[in-house]
């Protein structure tokens, strides 16, 4: 669904959890190449439903992707996904700090015999929508960004998940995490799930 | 409903860790899901939710206020970036479309060039004794082409790495045609 057009829906646009504000305020964290590609909203959990939708609808349109997220306290807060959700064969973290290779410290807990299983960039990054705009990137503690199980999501890792959904998207818990080094993005660390949408570029 | 233990790198350190921890808190999930909403159809309990927070009032103060994202701000947003102003200057993002432009231009020039020697050298290469020069001039345009391309794949990496993959220049009507030197 591209918002704007003839099939506009006022009802269902009170409904959409991005704004003008926050697309405004994402785009200055966004890698150059997207600011100016439009966006496009590929996944909700109004139409959609769950999240092997979610994982289905990511592969047709491939490429960097926004996950939003409301909780039922109207906190709402998500992640850029800087690679398109796909289920992992082997659950492992993908999304990687290839570009930033040499910076890779001890605190890094990815041994170097296992480089071929994350890909991807160091772009990856947490944000909070509501009530304030913060954006939590990749504090290069270590490399795990996404994690993409057929039961789950999580995002962030090395203590806790920084996001954690739940296979039908109903609920979810947010902690701290050392990949991106963010507090709790909900209203509680374990939260009622509103609304879940991915936004594309297009 | 607490995210499982503390998450490891699965690849190598424990991948049964994590897969279990992230199975365990699934069926937490589940089950808390059960006990709140027995037999409650997810559509329906999206859209208690909803009520729900519309009714508490967070939507007054929250994201669905504002005004809802509209895709001609993106479009807007593209020709204030492509826009060239009246006396020529115009945003980086111009400036380095000026310049492939430019340089792409240059190398059709280019190759339009050494086509035409090739060409001309192919007709004279109706005797045998021309027949190795031809070729050798065949050689020296296709590396001169590779040249200019490599140089101009250079000079995007240093000044356009940030625009590569929003710019791509349509191809010449020669390689649409699927045509080499």
């Amino acid at each position: 669904m591209r918002l704007g057009g003839e099939d506009f829906d006022v009802e269902r646009a009170r409904r959409i959890l991005l704004s003008v504000h926050l697309r405004d305020e994402l785009l200055r964290h966004l890698p150059a190449p997207l600011s100016i590609r439009e966006w496009t909203r590929i996944f909700t959990t109004e139409d959609d439903g769950a999240l092997s939708n979610a994982y289905r609808m990511c592969q047709q349109r491939p490429g960097p992707t926004i996950l939003l997220v409301m909780d039922s306290k109207g906190y709402t807060f998500g992640a850029f996904l800087s690679q398109p959700l796909q289920v992992q064969a082997r659950l492992a973290y993908f999304g990687t700090d290839d570009a930033v290779q040499p910076l890779r410290s001890a605190a890094c807990e990815l041994p170097e015999a296992c480089p071929g299983q994350t890909i991807g960039t160091g772009e990856t990054f947490l944000f909070r929508a509501y009530p304030t705009v913060e954006v939590y990137r990749w504090s290069r503690v270590n490399s795990h960004y996404i994690m993409a199980a057929r039961d789950s999501l999580g995002l962030g890792g090395g203590g806790m998940f920084g996001l954690w959904l739940d296979t039908n998207l109903a609920y979810g818990s947010s902690n701290t995490s050392s990949t991106f080094g963010n507090p709790c993005l909900a209203s509680s660390e374990d939260f009622e799930i509103v609304a879940v949408e991915i936004w594309g570029f297009v | 409903m607490r995210p499982p233990i503390a998450m490891v790198c699965t690849c190598c350190r424990s991948p049964s860790e994590a897969r279990m921890a992230s199975r365990l808190h699934a069926l937490e999930v589940r089950a808390s899901v059960r006990r709140s909403a027995v037999a409650t159809p997810l559509r329906e309990l999206r859209e208690e939710r909803w009520k729900a927070v519309a009714k508490a009032g967070v939507a007054k103060a929250g994201p669905l206020v504002a005004p809802a994202f509209d895709a001609t701000k993106t479009s807007e947003r593209r020709t204030e970036l492509h826009e060239i102003n009246e006396d020529g200057s115009g945003g980086e993002f111009n400036a380095d479309v000026s310049r492939m432009r430019r340089a792409a231009l240059r190398l059709i020039a280019v190759r339009t060039h050494l086509s035409r020697l090739s060409l001309t050298l192919s007709r004279l290469s109706l005797s045998p004794s021309f027949s190795a020069l031809s070729l050798s001039a065949l050689s020296f345009g296709s590396l001169s082409l590779t040249l200019s391309r490599l140089s101009l794949s250079a000079w995007q990496t240093k000044h356009c790495t940030h625009l590569r993959p929003a710019v791509r220049l349509p191809p010449t009507g020669h390689e649409a045609r699927g045509g080499g030197l």
